[in-house]
Protein backbone atom coordinates (compact mmCIF):
# COMPACT_ATOMS: atom_id res chain seq x y z
CA UNK A 1 0.00 0.00 0.00
CA UNK A 2 2.72 2.48 1.01
CA UNK A 3 4.58 1.73 -2.21
CA UNK A 4 1.49 2.77 -4.21
CA UNK A 5 1.14 5.92 -2.16
CA UNK A 6 4.75 6.80 -2.83
CA UNK A 7 4.36 6.26 -6.55
CA UNK A 8 1.14 8.29 -6.60
CA UNK A 9 2.84 11.13 -4.77
CA UNK A 10 5.84 11.17 -7.07
CA UNK A 11 3.57 11.02 -10.11
CA UNK A 12 1.55 14.02 -8.93
CA UNK A 13 4.75 15.83 -8.12
CA UNK A 14 5.97 15.39 -11.69
CA UNK A 15 2.59 16.15 -13.30
CA UNK A 16 2.21 19.43 -11.47
CA UNK A 17 5.81 20.52 -11.82
CA UNK A 18 5.21 22.53 -14.97
CA UNK A 19 2.20 24.55 -13.83
CA UNK A 20 2.65 24.77 -10.09
CA UNK A 21 3.56 28.18 -8.70
CA UNK A 22 5.14 27.48 -5.38
CA UNK A 23 7.10 24.95 -3.41
CA UNK A 24 6.29 26.71 -0.18
CA UNK A 25 3.44 25.47 2.02
CA UNK A 26 2.62 29.09 3.00
CA UNK A 27 0.59 29.53 -0.18
CA UNK A 28 -1.51 26.45 0.56
CA UNK A 29 -1.91 27.51 4.20
CA UNK A 30 -3.09 30.95 3.07
CA UNK A 31 -5.59 29.47 0.64
CA UNK A 32 -6.96 27.22 3.38
CA UNK A 33 -7.09 29.89 6.08
CA UNK A 34 -8.26 32.87 4.05
CA UNK A 35 -11.92 32.36 4.91
CA UNK A 36 -13.04 31.26 8.37
CA UNK A 37 -15.99 28.90 8.01
CA UNK A 38 -16.81 28.60 11.68
CA UNK A 39 -17.94 31.01 14.34
CA UNK A 40 -14.81 32.47 15.95
CA UNK A 41 -13.98 31.03 19.37
CA UNK A 42 -14.00 34.62 20.65
CA UNK A 43 -16.05 36.94 18.42
CA UNK A 44 -14.80 39.96 20.37
CA UNK A 45 -11.22 39.37 19.31
CA UNK A 46 -12.18 38.84 15.68
CA UNK A 47 -13.27 42.48 15.43
CA UNK A 48 -10.07 43.93 16.89
CA UNK A 49 -7.24 45.12 14.64
CA UNK A 50 -4.90 42.61 16.34
CA UNK A 51 -5.79 39.49 18.28
CA UNK A 52 -4.62 39.44 21.92
CA UNK A 53 -1.70 37.09 22.45
CA UNK A 54 -2.85 35.97 25.87
CA UNK A 55 -6.40 35.40 27.10
CA UNK A 56 -7.27 35.05 30.78
CA UNK A 57 -9.93 32.40 31.35
CA UNK A 58 -12.17 33.47 34.20
CA UNK A 59 -14.15 30.95 36.23
CA UNK A 60 -16.88 33.17 37.70
CA UNK A 61 -18.33 36.64 37.35
CA UNK A 62 -16.67 37.52 40.67
CA UNK A 63 -13.31 37.22 38.90
CA UNK A 64 -14.26 39.99 36.47
CA UNK A 65 -13.72 42.77 39.00
CA UNK A 66 -10.17 41.53 39.62
CA UNK A 67 -9.53 41.32 35.88
CA UNK A 68 -10.75 44.86 35.16
CA UNK A 69 -7.44 46.20 36.51
CA UNK A 70 -5.76 44.66 33.46
CA UNK A 71 -7.95 46.77 31.19
CA UNK A 72 -7.81 50.23 32.74
CA UNK A 73 -4.91 52.32 33.94
CA UNK A 74 -5.56 55.85 35.17
CA UNK A 75 -8.87 56.13 33.32
CA UNK A 76 -7.32 54.94 30.06
CA UNK A 77 -7.79 51.62 28.32
CA UNK A 78 -4.71 49.41 28.16
CA UNK A 79 -4.00 47.57 24.95
CA UNK A 80 -3.53 43.78 24.79
CA UNK A 81 -5.83 42.77 27.64
CA UNK A 82 -8.31 39.95 27.12
CA UNK A 83 -10.50 37.56 29.04
CA UNK A 84 -13.25 35.10 28.39
CA UNK A 85 -15.83 33.56 30.68
CA UNK A 86 -18.86 31.31 30.62
CA UNK A 87 -21.24 33.93 32.02
CA UNK A 88 -24.21 31.65 32.59
CA UNK A 89 -22.27 28.60 33.80
CA UNK A 90 -23.79 28.54 37.26
CA UNK A 91 -27.29 28.62 35.77
CA UNK A 92 -26.66 25.31 34.00
CA UNK A 93 -27.30 23.12 37.05
CA UNK A 94 -26.13 19.58 37.66
CA UNK A 95 -24.91 17.13 35.03
CA UNK A 96 -28.20 15.21 35.18
CA UNK A 97 -30.16 18.42 34.56
CA UNK A 98 -27.76 19.39 31.77
CA UNK A 99 -28.37 16.13 29.94
CA UNK A 100 -32.13 16.72 30.01
CA UNK A 101 -32.35 20.45 29.34
CA UNK A 102 -31.48 22.08 26.02
CA UNK A 103 -31.53 25.52 27.66
CA UNK A 104 -29.04 24.35 30.29
CA UNK A 105 -26.67 23.18 27.55
CA UNK A 106 -26.90 26.50 25.67
CA UNK A 107 -26.29 28.48 28.86
CA UNK A 108 -23.28 26.37 29.79
CA UNK A 109 -21.60 26.47 26.38
CA UNK A 110 -22.01 30.23 25.82
CA UNK A 111 -18.77 32.16 26.14
CA UNK A 112 -18.44 35.92 26.60
CA UNK A 113 -15.15 37.57 25.62
CA UNK A 114 -13.73 41.04 26.09
CA UNK A 115 -10.46 42.35 24.69
CA UNK A 116 -8.47 45.43 23.75
CA UNK A 117 -5.92 46.08 21.02
CA UNK A 118 -4.13 48.92 19.27
CA UNK A 119 -3.98 49.24 15.52
CA UNK A 120 -0.18 49.59 15.65
CA UNK A 121 2.57 50.25 18.15
CA UNK A 122 2.59 53.94 17.21
CA UNK A 123 -1.17 54.41 17.59
CA UNK A 124 -2.50 55.73 20.89
CA UNK A 125 -6.09 54.76 20.05
CA UNK A 126 -7.28 51.57 21.71
CA UNK A 127 -10.00 49.32 20.34
CA UNK A 128 -12.24 47.43 22.74
CA UNK A 129 -14.30 44.48 21.59
CA UNK A 130 -16.97 42.42 23.32
CA UNK A 131 -18.63 39.29 22.00
CA UNK A 132 -20.74 36.27 22.79
CA UNK A 133 -20.41 32.84 21.22
CA UNK A 134 -23.45 30.60 21.55
CA UNK A 135 -23.16 26.96 20.50
CA UNK A 136 -26.89 26.25 20.18
CA UNK A 137 -26.64 22.62 19.14
CA UNK A 138 -23.55 20.48 19.61
CA UNK A 139 -23.97 16.75 19.14
CA UNK A 140 -20.23 16.32 19.73
CA UNK A 141 -20.56 17.59 23.30
CA UNK A 142 -19.41 14.65 25.46
CA UNK A 143 -21.40 15.79 28.53
CA UNK A 144 -24.68 15.47 26.66
CA UNK A 145 -24.02 11.77 25.92
CA UNK A 146 -25.22 10.07 29.12
CA UNK A 147 -23.91 6.64 28.04
CA UNK A 148 -20.44 7.99 27.38
CA UNK A 149 -20.32 9.85 30.72
CA UNK A 150 -21.57 6.76 32.50
CA UNK A 151 -18.91 4.54 30.88
CA UNK A 152 -16.18 7.07 31.63
CA UNK A 153 -17.25 7.32 35.25
CA UNK A 154 -17.36 3.53 35.49
CA UNK A 155 -13.74 3.36 34.30
CA UNK A 156 -12.64 5.88 36.97
CA UNK A 157 -14.80 4.06 39.53
CA UNK A 158 -12.93 0.84 38.76
CA UNK A 159 -9.60 2.65 39.10
CA UNK A 160 -10.64 3.98 42.53
CA UNK A 161 -11.82 0.53 43.52
CA UNK A 162 -8.31 -0.80 42.85
CA UNK A 163 -6.65 2.08 44.71
CA UNK A 164 -4.55 1.03 47.68
CA UNK A 165 -5.02 2.78 51.01
CA UNK A 166 -3.26 6.14 50.96
CA UNK A 167 -1.95 7.79 54.15
CA UNK A 168 -4.37 10.08 55.92
CA UNK A 169 -4.09 13.75 54.95
CA UNK A 170 -2.83 13.26 51.44
CA UNK A 171 -3.30 16.56 49.63
CA UNK A 172 -5.04 17.12 46.29
CA UNK A 173 -1.64 17.84 44.73
CA UNK A 174 -0.37 14.47 45.94
CA UNK A 175 -3.53 12.71 44.79
CA UNK A 176 -3.21 14.43 41.39
CA UNK A 177 -0.34 12.06 40.52
CA UNK A 178 -2.69 9.09 40.97
CA UNK A 179 -5.41 10.84 38.95
CA UNK A 180 -2.92 11.48 36.14
CA UNK A 181 -2.12 7.78 36.11
CA UNK A 182 -5.85 6.95 35.88
CA UNK A 183 -6.13 9.19 32.82
CA UNK A 184 -3.33 7.25 31.11
CA UNK A 185 -5.06 3.88 31.60
CA UNK A 186 -5.98 2.00 28.45
CA UNK A 187 -9.70 1.81 29.40
CA UNK A 188 -10.05 5.55 29.81
CA UNK A 189 -7.92 6.45 26.80
CA UNK A 190 -9.89 4.06 24.61
CA UNK A 191 -13.22 5.52 25.72
CA UNK A 192 -12.03 9.05 24.96
CA UNK A 193 -10.46 8.09 21.61
CA UNK A 194 -13.54 6.14 20.50
CA UNK A 195 -15.83 9.04 21.38
CA UNK A 196 -13.66 11.55 19.51
CA UNK A 197 -13.53 9.23 16.50
CA UNK A 198 -17.31 8.74 16.46
CA UNK A 199 -18.47 12.30 17.11
CA UNK A 200 -15.79 14.68 15.79
CA UNK A 201 -17.98 15.61 12.81
CA UNK A 202 -21.37 15.45 14.57
CA UNK A 203 -24.00 18.08 13.84
CA UNK A 204 -23.51 21.47 15.44
CA UNK A 205 -24.92 24.95 15.07
CA UNK A 206 -23.06 27.95 16.44
CA UNK A 207 -23.99 31.63 16.54
CA UNK A 208 -21.73 34.55 17.42
CA UNK A 209 -22.22 38.26 17.95
CA UNK A 210 -19.66 40.94 18.67
CA UNK A 211 -19.12 44.69 18.68
CA UNK A 212 -16.11 46.94 18.96
CA UNK A 213 -15.48 50.59 19.76
CA UNK A 214 -12.45 52.81 19.29
CA UNK A 215 -11.32 54.79 22.32
CA UNK A 216 -9.46 57.87 21.08
CA UNK A 217 -6.09 57.98 22.88
CA UNK A 218 -7.45 55.19 25.07
CA UNK A 219 -9.81 57.50 27.00
CA UNK A 220 -12.93 55.82 28.33
CA UNK A 221 -15.13 58.90 28.06
CA UNK A 222 -18.33 59.26 26.09
CA UNK A 223 -16.85 61.87 23.75
CA UNK A 224 -13.78 59.69 23.11
CA UNK A 225 -15.57 56.45 22.29
CA UNK A 226 -16.48 55.82 18.66
CA UNK A 227 -18.37 52.90 17.18
CA UNK A 228 -16.11 50.73 15.06
CA UNK A 229 -17.84 47.53 13.94
CA UNK A 230 -20.51 44.95 14.70
CA UNK A 231 -20.24 41.34 13.61
CA UNK A 232 -22.70 38.46 13.32
CA UNK A 233 -21.75 34.85 12.56
CA UNK A 234 -23.58 31.60 12.14
CA UNK A 235 -22.23 28.19 11.11
CA UNK A 236 -23.56 24.66 10.73
CA UNK A 237 -21.34 21.60 10.91
CA UNK A 238 -22.78 18.49 9.26
CA UNK A 239 -21.44 14.95 9.13
CA UNK A 240 -20.67 13.51 5.70
CA UNK A 241 -19.01 10.16 4.92
CA UNK A 242 -15.42 10.31 6.17
CA UNK A 243 -15.69 14.06 6.58
CA UNK A 244 -17.47 17.19 7.64
CA UNK A 245 -19.38 19.85 5.75
CA UNK A 246 -19.45 23.34 7.22
CA UNK A 247 -21.86 25.99 5.95
CA UNK A 248 -21.35 29.48 7.31
CA UNK A 249 -22.42 33.08 6.91
CA UNK A 250 -21.17 36.23 8.55
CA UNK A 251 -21.72 39.92 8.22
CA UNK A 252 -19.86 42.89 9.65
CA UNK A 253 -21.04 46.50 9.78
CA UNK A 254 -18.07 48.81 9.78
CA UNK A 255 -17.79 52.51 10.63
CA UNK A 256 -16.04 53.72 7.50
CA UNK A 257 -13.07 56.05 7.99
CA UNK A 258 -13.43 57.56 4.51
CA UNK A 259 -16.14 58.04 1.89
CA UNK A 260 -14.71 55.12 -0.06
CA UNK A 261 -14.19 53.01 3.04
CA UNK A 262 -15.88 49.67 3.60
CA UNK A 263 -19.18 49.85 5.52
CA UNK A 264 -20.35 46.26 5.30
CA UNK A 265 -18.80 42.90 4.47
CA UNK A 266 -20.86 39.76 3.92
CA UNK A 267 -19.34 36.33 3.53
CA UNK A 268 -21.27 33.18 2.68
CA UNK A 269 -19.55 29.88 2.07
CA UNK A 270 -19.17 26.17 2.58
CA UNK A 271 -16.29 23.82 3.15
CA UNK A 272 -16.06 20.04 2.98
CA UNK A 273 -13.15 18.16 4.47
CA UNK A 274 -12.51 14.49 3.88
CA UNK A 275 -10.18 12.19 5.75
CA UNK A 276 -10.19 9.26 3.38
CA UNK A 277 -7.29 7.42 4.97
CA UNK A 278 -4.49 8.17 7.40
CA UNK A 279 -2.39 9.10 4.37
CA UNK A 280 -4.97 10.96 2.30
CA UNK A 281 -7.02 14.09 3.08
CA UNK A 282 -8.89 16.52 0.90
CA UNK A 283 -10.61 19.83 1.35
CA UNK A 284 -12.90 21.78 -0.95
CA UNK A 285 -14.35 25.18 -0.20
CA UNK A 286 -16.17 28.02 -1.86
CA UNK A 287 -17.13 31.42 -0.52
CA UNK A 288 -18.73 34.55 -1.94
CA UNK A 289 -17.56 37.84 -0.46
CA UNK A 290 -19.46 41.12 -0.83
CA UNK A 291 -17.82 44.36 0.21
CA UNK A 292 -20.08 47.42 0.36
CA UNK A 293 -18.82 51.00 0.50
CA UNK A 294 -20.27 54.44 1.19
CA UNK A 295 -19.83 55.21 -2.48
CA UNK A 296 -21.85 52.58 -4.31
CA UNK A 297 -19.58 52.51 -7.34
CA UNK A 298 -16.78 51.20 -5.08
CA UNK A 299 -18.78 48.14 -4.04
CA UNK A 300 -17.15 44.86 -5.03
CA UNK A 301 -17.65 41.15 -4.72
CA UNK A 302 -15.48 38.18 -5.45
CA UNK A 303 -15.27 34.41 -5.22
CA UNK A 304 -12.94 32.39 -3.09
CA UNK A 305 -12.18 28.82 -4.06
CA UNK A 306 -9.82 26.23 -2.63
CA UNK A 307 -9.37 22.59 -3.49
CA UNK A 308 -6.53 20.91 -1.65
CA UNK A 309 -5.44 17.29 -1.62
CA UNK A 310 -2.60 16.08 0.54
CA UNK A 311 -0.81 12.74 0.69
CA UNK A 312 1.47 11.41 3.35
CA UNK A 313 4.69 10.30 1.70
CA UNK A 314 7.25 9.14 4.25
CA UNK A 315 10.06 9.02 1.66
CA UNK A 316 9.56 12.74 1.02
CA UNK A 317 9.71 13.45 4.76
CA UNK A 318 6.05 14.29 5.37
CA UNK A 319 3.15 15.41 3.24
CA UNK A 320 2.78 16.37 -0.38
CA UNK A 321 0.04 18.94 -0.91
CA UNK A 322 -1.54 19.98 -4.16
CA UNK A 323 -3.85 22.99 -4.23
CA UNK A 324 -5.92 24.91 -6.69
CA UNK A 325 -7.61 28.11 -5.70
CA UNK A 326 -7.39 31.66 -4.49
CA UNK A 327 -9.59 34.70 -5.03
CA UNK A 328 -11.13 35.89 -8.28
CA UNK A 329 -10.03 39.30 -9.50
CA UNK A 330 -11.84 42.28 -8.01
CA UNK A 331 -11.51 46.07 -7.88
CA UNK A 332 -9.02 46.25 -5.02
CA UNK A 333 -7.00 43.28 -6.28
CA UNK A 334 -7.18 43.10 -10.03
CA UNK A 335 -4.15 40.87 -10.35
CA UNK A 336 -5.36 37.96 -8.25
CA UNK A 337 -6.53 34.74 -9.85
CA UNK A 338 -6.96 31.05 -9.17
CA UNK A 339 -3.71 29.13 -9.39
CA UNK A 340 -2.10 25.75 -8.81
CA UNK A 341 0.32 25.32 -5.95
CA UNK A 342 2.18 22.38 -4.50
CA UNK A 343 4.44 21.89 -1.53
CA UNK A 344 6.09 19.29 0.63
CA UNK A 345 5.78 19.84 4.35
CA UNK A 346 6.21 18.06 7.67
CA UNK A 347 2.78 18.42 9.29
CA UNK A 348 -0.56 17.96 7.55
CA UNK A 349 -2.46 21.17 6.78
CA UNK A 350 -5.96 19.68 6.58
CA UNK A 351 -7.07 18.94 10.11
CA UNK A 352 -10.38 17.88 11.64
CA UNK B 1 -3.72 19.86 56.91
CA UNK B 2 -7.37 20.94 57.29
CA UNK B 3 -9.67 18.60 59.17
CA UNK B 4 -13.29 19.67 59.47
CA UNK B 5 -14.65 18.64 62.85
CA UNK B 6 -18.27 17.48 62.62
CA UNK B 7 -20.31 16.87 65.72
CA UNK B 8 -23.03 14.21 65.53
CA UNK B 9 -25.73 12.98 67.84
CA UNK B 10 -25.01 9.63 69.42
CA UNK B 11 -28.70 8.78 69.07
CA UNK B 12 -29.23 10.48 65.71
CA UNK B 13 -29.09 7.50 63.38
CA UNK B 14 -26.90 6.54 60.46
CA UNK B 15 -24.44 8.94 58.81
CA UNK B 16 -24.09 9.61 55.12
CA UNK B 17 -21.51 11.49 53.03
CA UNK B 18 -22.78 12.93 49.75
CA UNK B 19 -20.27 14.20 47.19
CA UNK B 20 -21.67 16.00 44.16
CA UNK B 21 -21.50 18.99 41.81
CA UNK B 22 -25.04 20.38 42.18
CA UNK B 23 -24.49 23.75 40.48
CA UNK B 24 -22.25 22.86 37.53
CA UNK B 25 -22.59 19.98 35.03
CA UNK B 26 -19.38 18.27 36.06
CA UNK B 27 -18.66 14.63 36.62
CA UNK B 28 -17.04 13.54 39.91
CA UNK B 29 -15.83 10.12 40.95
CA UNK B 30 -13.95 9.15 44.08
CA UNK B 31 -13.59 7.25 47.30
CA UNK B 32 -14.06 7.73 51.06
CA UNK B 33 -11.53 6.21 53.49
CA UNK B 34 -11.85 5.93 57.27
CA UNK B 35 -8.91 6.15 59.69
CA UNK B 36 -8.50 5.66 63.42
CA UNK B 37 -7.81 8.66 65.63
CA UNK B 38 -4.05 7.89 65.43
CA UNK B 39 -4.38 8.22 61.59
CA UNK B 40 -3.84 4.49 61.01
CA UNK B 41 -5.97 3.07 58.19
CA UNK B 42 -9.30 1.56 59.20
CA UNK B 43 -11.61 0.93 56.26
CA UNK B 44 -12.54 1.86 52.69
CA UNK B 45 -16.08 3.14 53.20
CA UNK B 46 -17.16 3.23 49.57
CA UNK B 47 -17.00 4.85 46.18
CA UNK B 48 -19.11 7.61 44.68
CA UNK B 49 -19.98 8.85 41.20
CA UNK B 50 -22.56 11.17 39.67
CA UNK B 51 -25.53 8.79 39.78
CA UNK B 52 -24.57 7.31 43.17
CA UNK B 53 -23.17 10.20 45.24
CA UNK B 54 -24.07 8.82 48.69
CA UNK B 55 -21.72 6.82 50.91
CA UNK B 56 -23.13 5.15 54.00
CA UNK B 57 -20.73 5.84 56.89
CA UNK B 58 -22.55 3.73 59.48
CA UNK B 59 -23.70 4.42 63.01
CA UNK B 60 -22.49 7.16 65.39
CA UNK B 61 -21.09 4.56 67.78
CA UNK B 62 -18.67 3.06 65.27
CA UNK B 63 -17.62 6.51 63.93
CA UNK B 64 -16.98 8.39 67.17
CA UNK B 65 -13.47 9.86 67.01
CA UNK B 66 -12.80 8.53 63.53
CA UNK B 67 -11.07 10.46 60.75
CA UNK B 68 -12.23 10.43 57.13
CA UNK B 69 -10.49 11.31 53.90
CA UNK B 70 -12.35 11.87 50.63
CA UNK B 71 -10.31 11.68 47.45
CA UNK B 72 -11.90 12.39 44.13
CA UNK B 73 -11.52 13.39 40.52
CA UNK B 74 -13.36 15.99 38.51
CA UNK B 75 -13.37 14.38 35.06
CA UNK B 76 -12.37 16.61 32.17
CA UNK B 77 -14.40 16.93 28.96
CA UNK B 78 -11.79 18.93 27.04
CA UNK B 79 -13.47 22.24 27.81
CA UNK B 80 -12.12 25.18 25.85
CA UNK B 81 -12.21 27.68 27.42
CA UNK B 82 -11.95 25.94 30.78
CA UNK B 83 -15.18 25.62 32.71
CA UNK B 84 -15.89 26.25 36.39
CA UNK B 85 -16.54 23.44 38.84
CA UNK B 86 -17.58 23.29 42.47
CA UNK B 87 -17.64 20.06 44.46
CA UNK B 88 -19.93 20.01 47.50
CA UNK B 89 -19.54 17.57 50.40
CA UNK B 90 -22.60 17.08 52.60
CA UNK B 91 -22.42 15.07 55.81
CA UNK B 92 -25.85 14.15 57.08
CA UNK B 93 -27.30 12.09 59.88
CA UNK B 94 -30.61 10.39 59.34
CA UNK B 95 -31.41 12.88 56.57
CA UNK B 96 -30.43 16.00 58.56
CA UNK B 97 -27.45 17.85 57.12
CA UNK B 98 -24.70 18.32 59.71
CA UNK B 99 -22.17 19.96 57.44
CA UNK B 100 -22.00 21.32 53.89
CA UNK B 101 -18.63 22.36 52.55
CA UNK B 102 -16.74 22.96 49.31
CA UNK B 103 -13.34 21.27 49.84
CA UNK B 104 -10.71 23.99 50.08
CA UNK B 105 -8.12 21.63 48.58
CA UNK B 106 -9.06 21.42 44.90
CA UNK B 107 -12.82 21.47 45.43
CA UNK B 108 -13.46 24.47 43.18
CA UNK B 109 -11.81 26.17 40.24
CA UNK B 110 -11.50 25.69 36.49
CA UNK B 111 -11.15 22.53 34.44
CA UNK B 112 -9.98 22.27 30.84
CA UNK B 113 -8.39 19.20 29.27
CA UNK B 114 -6.89 17.67 32.41
CA UNK B 115 -8.64 15.83 35.24
CA UNK B 116 -8.51 17.63 38.59
CA UNK B 117 -7.96 15.95 41.95
CA UNK B 118 -9.59 17.13 45.15
CA UNK B 119 -9.26 16.08 48.77
CA UNK B 120 -11.32 16.64 51.91
CA UNK B 121 -10.66 15.51 55.49
CA UNK B 122 -13.13 15.44 58.34
CA UNK B 123 -13.62 13.89 61.74
CA UNK B 124 -16.81 12.74 63.47
CA UNK B 125 -17.38 13.15 67.15
CA UNK B 126 -20.34 12.50 69.38
CA UNK B 127 -21.90 15.45 71.17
Amino acid sequence: MMKNINLLGILLFVLTWQNARSQDSTKIKNILNQVNYGVPASPAFELLPNKPSEVTHLASVHDISASINNFVDGGKLKSGAAFDIRPFAYAAGSLKHYQKSGLSRVLWRSVFSLGTASESKNSSDVYIGAGLRIPIIDKSDPRSHADYVSNLEAAYYKAYNDLKNPPFGQTAAEHQKTVDEFAKSQDIKKLRDDFAKQYWNAFRWDVGIGASNRAASGFLKTDSLFKDRIGLWTAFGLPIPKGQLTISANTAWIKAKADTGETNRNVFGARARFFVASWLSASGEYAKIHSLRNTVSYNESWDHLAIVVEFKIPKLGGWFGLAYGGDSAHRTDTGTKFSFNYAIYTDNLIKN
Amino acid sequence: MNITKIVMSSAGGALTATISCPTTPQSVVGVVFRYNSDQSFDKKMGLFKTDSPDINLGSPIENDGKLFMIQGTVINFNDDPPSPYKVVVDISQNGNVLSTEVPSDGGSGKIGDKDIAFAYNFSLQNQ
